[in-house]
C-alpha cells in the first residue's frame, strides 16, 4: 500500500466526458498546495464547503483556466482528508495542465482508486460502498451509472443479505438438531434441507451470472409503461405478465403507484413497471406522489413503452428519448378497415399517429395492439426484445462494470460450499458436517459485508422453537 | 491470616478456583457459608449435556476436578447425539446431589495447601497500585477477620442481592433456605463496577412415592456407561432411570389463566431470564400453538425422596404450582416437596473482566461463574478453573492461561464473556464453537493437557494416560498405511455390509468407508487391537473428519492472524479518526486484547476493523521509525 501521508491529485470525473471536469487534490497539504496555484482567494483560510471563483496558474504564473475551487476540510470530504476540488473546463489539455501544476506544487499523482481507498481507510465507506464507488467512477453510460448508484444504496448488499438470511435460517435448523437433541422436535428433514440449499445456490448463481453479464443484468432490464391516464397501460401490463397483478378498471387514475413484475423474455430478465398516468391531479398530494414515482420510473428505465390510446390522442404528449417502443392500444375499438391497416404495417400505424399530431422518432418501433383482445401483443413483445438487444449491445460496448473480483470470488467460494452441502446431504452425512458446509457459505457471504454468525443462529433458533428441557 | 489466593464461594466455580492454586503449591483459602453446601447443586441434578459435556472433558484435561467428581457421584450416564458424528457427542450424567457434594468436599478437605473457612466475605480491601489504579490486599469476613491476600476470586453465584420469587412472595436469598449477601454488591459498586441483574428459575420437586412412574416412558442410561474423566478407566455402578412426561392443553389453559400471578408477567421481576431454559409460563405464552411440552422426571439421588421436574421451571404461586402438577397425566397424586421459584441476582456485565477473568479495575481481583453472567455448573467450573490458574499464575510469574476459540470450548466461553453484551444468562452450545469439528471430547487431552503440564496440574494418572494415548495414537497413525489383503477386505465387506472396492486396501481407506468402524478393521490388523478403545476411537474420528478439518484450516488461519494482532492496552478509541461512535464506545468499554476479539464485538463493523488495522500499522511504523 502506498503511503497515505502524501497529498495526491487526479481527475475525479471520467476522462473525456462532459464539458466540465473536476480535479481533486486530497491530503494533509491539499489546501496549501492548491493555494500555490490558485489566484482568487486564500484557500488555506477558507471554511469547509465553500467554493471560490478564481484562476489556476501554471509554474510560470500564466493563467491555465478559470475555475471554481471547492474547499472540503477533514473529515467532511469524500476521502475524509482535507480536499480541494477544482471544477475546470473539460478539455483534456486543460485537465493535464492543472494536474501537472498541482504535481509541481508538491502533490503526487494518485494511483487508480486511491481516493476511494483513502475514503475507506478513513472509515467513510464500507467495503461494498467503496467498491460501488469504484464502479461509479468507471461508469460512463447512464445505465451503468444508475446500477452503480443502486449498489451504493445497498441494493447488492440487500440481495446478498437475502441469500445469507435464508442460509442462516437453514443453519439454525441444523444447529438446533444438534444442540437441542432432547427437545423431541423434528427440526429439519433432508428433503427440505436439500431444497433450501438449492434455492440459495440458485440465488448465488443468479448473482454470479450478473457478475458475468455485467451490471445491467443485476436487476434485469427496467422497462416502464408510460402514457396518459386511461390509455390502457395496466391492461397491457397484465396482458404482458399474464397475471392480474395490477388493478385494472375503467376509471382514470386507478394506478396510483408503480407496480412491478419481473419476467423473462427471449432469455432476458426484465423488470416491467406499470405506472400512474401522467396528468394534472389538481394538487391531490397522494396522487402527486404517485405521479412523481411514475416520472422517476420513466427516468430510471432502460426502456419505456409509450402507450397511446388509438381512440383518443387527446392527452398524449410526445414520445420521449428513451421511448423505443410505442404501443398504439385499443385498436379493437377502431373501425374494422382502420384496425386492419394499422395492424398490418408499422408505417400505417406511424401515419395514423402523425395524422393525430404525434411524432415518433425513427428509431422507435410502433406496434398496434389491443390489450383487451390480445391482438398484436406478441409483435409488441418481439419489438421489445429487439429494442433491448440493441440497447444491450450499446451498453456492452461501453465496457460495463462487473461486480468486482472480490464479490465474485466470495460468491464462487460460497457456491462451492453449497455444492459440498448438497453432496453431503445426498450422502446422508451427519448434521455437524452439514453445519460446517453451511457455516462456510454463510461466513463467506458475510465476508462481503463483514457480519458475525453465532449469535444470529441462536437468535433464530430461540425465536422459532420452544427450547428448554 | 494470610493466603496467596482467597476464593469467595465454594460452588462449582469456587471449588475449581480453590483447587488449582493449591495444587500449584500456593496457600489457598476458600470461604463458604456452610461446609455441607460445598459443590451443591441447587437446580438440575445433572452434569454435562450438549456443549457442557465438552466443557467438563476440557476441565478434566486442564487438571480440574468436575469430571472425576461426577464419575464418582453419577447414577446414570448417557452419551447424547450418538446418532450424529463424534464431534457433537456429549456426555451427560444424572448426579446423586448429596453424594456429589460429599465427594467434592472430601477432595477439598484433603487437598494440601487448601483451607476451608466457614464465613461469608463482607468486604474487599484495596490499596493504590504502584503506577496507578487499585489492587486487592485483603478480604473482610462476617466474623470481622481480615484475610490478607494479593489474589481474590469471587464466585458468588446467585447470592449477590439475591431475590427469590414465588407468586407474590419475595424472599431475600441466594437459593432456597440460604441468605443473600448485599455487602459485596455494595463493595463492587464502591470499587467502580457496574452491576446488572439477571434472572433464573428452578422447577418444583416432587415426592418420589407420590408419582405413578408406570405411566411414563422410561429413559435408562447407556450400557456400558462411559465416564467423563480421562483417568476413569471404568464405571461399575448400577444405573437409575429417568422418565418422560408431557403437559396437556388443560395444563396450558390453567397456566394462561394465572399469568397475572406470575412475577415474570406482572412486572414484579426486572431481570432477564434465559431463552434456552424458559419457565413453563414462558413456553405456554411464546409457543401458544404447541399442545404439549416435554417434562423429564429426574431423581435427585439414588436414595433421595425428591424428583426434579425438568422443564417445569416456574415462579407461579404455590396453589397454582400444585394445580398444574396435578393436571399432568401420571402426577394426579403428586406431592410437591419443594416449590419452584425464580431468583434474581446481581452480575457484573461484560467488558469489566479481561480474558484472564481478572477485573480491569482492581488488580488481583478475579470473577468466575454466575457473577460473569453465565448459568450452569459446567460453565461456572470452567471459569473457576481459568480464574484459579490465572490468580496463581500471577503470583508465580507464569504466563496467563488464555485459550483461543479454535482450541477449546473454554476459550469460546471466556472470549464470549469478555465481548458479548448479555441479555440473558449465558450457556454453552456446540453451535457457539465455530471450529466445532476440531473441539471434540475425544481429543480434549491432546488439546489441553499441554496447558495442564505448563501449570503443574498434570498429575500422576493424567500423565500416564496422556503418554499412553500419545504413544498408541502415533503407532496407529503408522498403521493407517498398512495394506489389508484382498481376502480380508472381502471378508470385512461381507461382515459389515459396506460397499468396498475389491483388492488390497490401506487401513486409511477402509476407515473412510461408511459402515466400517475401527473395531472392524482391528479384527484383520491385529496390532490395532493393542490400542486402548478410546485411542482407537480417536483415530477413527481423526480419519473421518480430516477432509473437513483441512477445509476449515483456512478459517482457523484467518482467525489466528487476527488474534495475533494485539491491540495496545493504552489505545484510545475515541481518538481514532473515522471509527463509528458506537464502535468507539464499545471498544473503549470492552478493551479487547486482540483485533480478533475486537472484530467479534457486536456493533464493530468490518470498516471499523479495517480502521483499527490501519491504526495498528501506523502505530507500528511510527514505533519502528522511533528506534533507529
Amino acid at each position: 500500500m502506498s503511503d497515505t501521508k502524501d497529498t495526491i491529485v487526479a481527475l475525479a470525473t471520467p476522462a473525456g466526458s462532459g464539458g466540465l471536469a473536476i480535479v481533486r487534490v486530497s491530503g494533509t497539504e491539499a489546501l496549501s498546495i492548491a493555494s500555490r496555484l490558485f489566484r482568487g482567494a486564500r484557500l488555506t483560510a477558507s471554511e469547509s464547503h465553500r467554493a471560490h471563483h478564481g484562476w489556476i496558474l501554471d509554474a510560470d504564473g500564466r493563467d491555465v483556466d478559470e475555475v471554481l475551487a471547492l474547499v472540503l476540510r477533514a473529515p467532511r470530504s469524500y476521502t475524509g482528508e482535507d480536499t480541494v476540488e477544482i471544477s475546470c473546463h473539460g478539455s483534456p489539455h486543460v485537465v493535464d495542465e492543472i494536474v501537472a501544476a498541482t504535481v509541481q506544487a508538491g502533490a503526487r499523482l494518485a494511483e487508480p482508486g486511491e481516493f476511494t481507498r483513502r475514503a475507506f481507510l478513513n472509515g467513510k465507506l464500507d467495503l461494498c460502498q467503496a467498491e460501488a464507488v469504484a464502479d461509479l467512477i468507471a461508469a460512463h453510460t447512464r445505465a451503468s451509472h444508475r446500477a452503480a448508484l443502486e449498489q451504493l444504496r445497498g441494493r447488492l448488499s440487500d440481495r446478498l443479505r437475502d441469500v445469507r438470511d435464508a442460509l442462516v435460517a437453514l443453519l439454525a435448523d441444523v444447529e438446533a438438531s444438534i444442540d437441542f437433541v432432547e427437545e423431541g422436535i423434528e427440526f429439519f428433514g433432508r428433503d427440505v434441507a436439500r431444497r433450501r440449499g438449492m434455492e440459495a445456490s440458485e440465488h448465488i448463481d443468479a448473482l454470479l451470472a450478473t457478475a458475468d453479464e455485467g451490471v445491467l443484468l443485476r436487476s434485469g432490464i427496467r422497462v416502464s409503461l408510460a402514457g396518459a391516464p386511461n390509455v390502457g397501460k395496466s391492461s397491457l401490463f397484465n396482458r404482458i405478465v399474464q397475471s392480474p397483478r395490477s388493478i385494472v378498471t375503467e376509471h382514470a387514475g386507478t394506478t396510483r403507484d408503480v407496480v412491478g413484475e419481473t419476467l423473462r423474455l427471449g432469455g432476458i430478465l426484465m423488470a416491467l413497471e406499470d405506472t400512474a398516468g401522467l396528468r394534472d391531479v389538481g394538487g391531490d398530494p397522494i396522487e402527486e406522489i404517485g405521479i412523481e414515482r411514475s416520472r422517476q420510473s420513466h427516468r430510471d428505465a432502460d426502456l419505456v413503452i409509450h402507450v397511446i390510446d388509438a381512440t383518443s390522442f387527446g392527452a398524449s404528449a410526445g414520445v420521449g428519448g428513451n421511448g423505443r417502443v410505442v404501443a398504439l392500444n385499443k385498436v379493437d375499438l377502431l373501425v374494422d378497415e382502420m384496425r386492419e391497416r394499422v395492424m398490418e404495417s408499422e408505417d400505417a400505424a406511424r401515419t395514423f399517429l402523425a395524422a393525430g399530431g404525434i411524432e415518433v422518432p425513427d428509431a422507435a418501433a410502433v406496434c398496434a395492439v389491443s390489450a383487451a383482445t390480445g391482438a398484436g401483443v406478441d409483435a409488441l413483445l418481439d419489438a421489445l426484445v429487439r429494442a433491448v438487444q440493441t440497447s444491450r449491445l450499446t451498453l456492452q460496448q461501453d465496457a460495463l462494470v462487473a461486480i468486482n473480483q472480490r464479490h465474485r470470488e466470495a460468491l464462487v467460494r460460497a457456491q462451492s460450499a453449497l455444492d459440498q452441502f448438497a453432496c453431503d446431504v445426498e450422502h446422508e452425512e451427519p448434521p455437524e458436517i452439514l453445519a460446517a458446509d453451511l457455516r462456510g457459505a454463510v461466513v463467506t457471504l458475510g465476508e462481503i459485508s463483514g457480519e458475525a454468525v453465532t449469535e444470529e443462529i441462536l437468535d433464530s433458533i430461540f425465536s422459532r422453537f420452544c427450547i428448554g428441557k | 491470616m494470610q493466603y496467596d489466593v482467597v476464593v469467595v464461594g465454594a460452588g462449582h466455580a469456587g471449588c475449581e478456583a480453590a483447587l488449582a492454586p493449591a495444587r500449584m503449591g500456593l496457600r489457598t483459602a476458600v470461604l463458604t457459608l456452610r461446609r455441607d453446601r460445598i459443590a451443591y447443586m441447587p437446580c438440575n441434578p445433572a452434569i454435562g449435556g450438549l456443549g457442557k459435556g465438552h466443557l467438563v472433558r476440557e476441565i478434566d484435561a486442564l487438571g480440574g476436578q468436575m469430571a472425576r467428581a461426577i464419575d464418582a457421584a453419577g447414577i446414570q450416564f448417557r452419551m447424547l447425539n450418538r446418532s450424529k458424528g463424534p464431534a457433537v457427542w456429549s456426555p451427560r450424567a444424572q448426579a446423586d446431589k448429596a453424594l456429589y457434594s460429599r465427594v467434592m468436599r472430601q477432595v477439598l478437605e484433603q487437598q494440601e495447601n487448601l483451607d476451608i473457612v466457614e464465613a461469608s466475605a463482607t468486604d474487599l480491601i484495596v490499596e493504590p497500585r504502584p503506577g496507578g489504579g487499585q489492587r486487592v490486599c485483603a478480604v473482610r469476613t462476617s466474623d470481622g477477620a481480615e484475610i490478607a491476600t494479593r489474589a481474590v476470586v469471587l464466585t458468588t453465584g446467585t447470592f449477590l442481592r439475591g431475590l427469590m420469587h414465588m407468586g407474590r412472595d419475595q424472599l431475600r436469598g441466594g437459593r432456597s433456605g440460604e441468605p443473600a449477601t448485599a455487602a459485596l454488591s455494595d463493595t463492587l459498586r464502591r470499587l467502580g463496577f457496574e452491576l446488572g441483574r439477571l434472572k433464573t428459575g428452578t422447577p418444583p420437586r416432587l415426592l418420589r412415592d407420590s408419582i405413578a412412574f408406570e405411566r411414563f416412558d422410561e429413559q435408562p442410561g447407556d450400557d456400558p456407561p462411559r465416564p467423563f474423566s480421562h483417568t476413569t478407566e471404568k464405571l461399575e455402578i448400577e444405573q437409575v432411570s429417568c422418565w418422560l412426561a408431557e403437559t396437556t392443553p388443560e395444563v396450558h389453559a390453567l397456566i394462561r389463566d394465572n399469568l397475572h400471578r406470575a412475577p415474570m408477567y406482572n412486572g414484579q421481576i426486572g431481570g432477564t431470564g434465559p431463552r434456552y431454559c424458559p419457565s413453563i409460563e414462558d413456553k405456554v405464552v411464546r409457543f401458544a400453538e404447541r399442545e404439549r411440552h416435554h417434562l423429564f422426571l429426574e431423581p435427585e439421588g439414588r436414595t433421595s425422596p425428591e424428583i426434579y421436574v425438568n422443564g417445569l421451571s416456574t415462579s407461579l404461586p404455590r396453589d397454582v404450582q400444585r394445580d398444574v402438577v396435578r393436571r399432568i397425566p401420571g402426577l394426579e397424586e403428586a406431592v410437591i416437596a419443594r416449590y419452584g421459584y425464580a431468583v434474581e441476582y446481581d452480575f457484573v456485565p461484560s467488558g469489566q473482566v479481561c480474558d484472564t477473568l481478572e477485573t480491569r479495575l482492581v488488580e488481583g481481583l478475579f470473577l468466575a461463574g454466575q457473577i460473569n453472567g453465565t448459568s450452569g455448573y459446567e460453565e461456572a467450573a470452567a471459569q473457576g478453573l481459568v480464574a484459579g490458574i490465572n490468580a496463581a499464575a500471577r503470583r508465580l510469574d507464569l504466563p496467563p492461561l488464555v485459550l483461543q476459540r479454535a482450541e477449546a470450548y473454554v476459550g469460546v466461553l471466556v472470549d464470549d464473556l469478555v465481548r458479548l453484551t448479555l441479555e440473558e444468562p449465558y450457556r454453552m452450545f456446540t453451535s457457539r464453537a465455530e471450529f466445532r469439528l476440531s473441539l471434540r471430547i475425544d481429543n480434549a487431552d491432546d488439546r489441553l493437557m499441554p496447558y495442564a503440564e505448563r501449570y503443574g496440574l498434570l498429575r500422576g494418572e493424567m500423565r500416564r494416560v496422556r503418554d499412553r494415548n500419545r504413544k498408541q495414537l502415533a503407532r496407529l497413525q503408522e498403521l493407517l498405511r498398512v495394506r489389508v489383503g484382498a481376502a480380508d477386505v472381502a471378508a470385512l465387506a461381507k461382515r459389515t455390509g459396506a460397499s468396498v472396492a475389491s483388492g488390497p486396501l490401506p487401513v486409511d481407506k477402509l476407515l473412510r468407508t461408511p459402515g466400517i468402524r475401527a473395531r472392524h478393521v482391528s479384527t484383520v490388523v491385529p496390532e490395532m487391537r493393542q490400542a486402548h478403545p478410546e485411542v482407537l476411537r480417536k483415530l477413527e474420528v481423526q480419519v473421518r473428519y480430516s477432509g473437513y478439518i483441512r477445509r476449515q484450516e483456512r478459517q482457523v488461519e484467518a482467525a489466528r492472524r487476527l488474534e495475533e494482532r494485539r491491540l495496545p492496552h493504552d489505545i484510545r478509541y475515541p481518538e481514532i479518526f473515522g471509527l463509528s461512535t458506537e464502535a468507539a464506545q464499545k471498544l473503549e468499554r470492552m478493551r479487547p486484547r486482540t483485533l480478533g476479539q475486537a472484530s467479534r464485538i457486536d456493533g464493530v463493523r468490518a470498516a471499523d476493523v479495517s480502521l483499527l488495522l490501519v491504526h495498528l500499522e501506523r502505530h507500528r511504523r511510527s514505533q519502528t521509525r522511533a528506534v533507529p
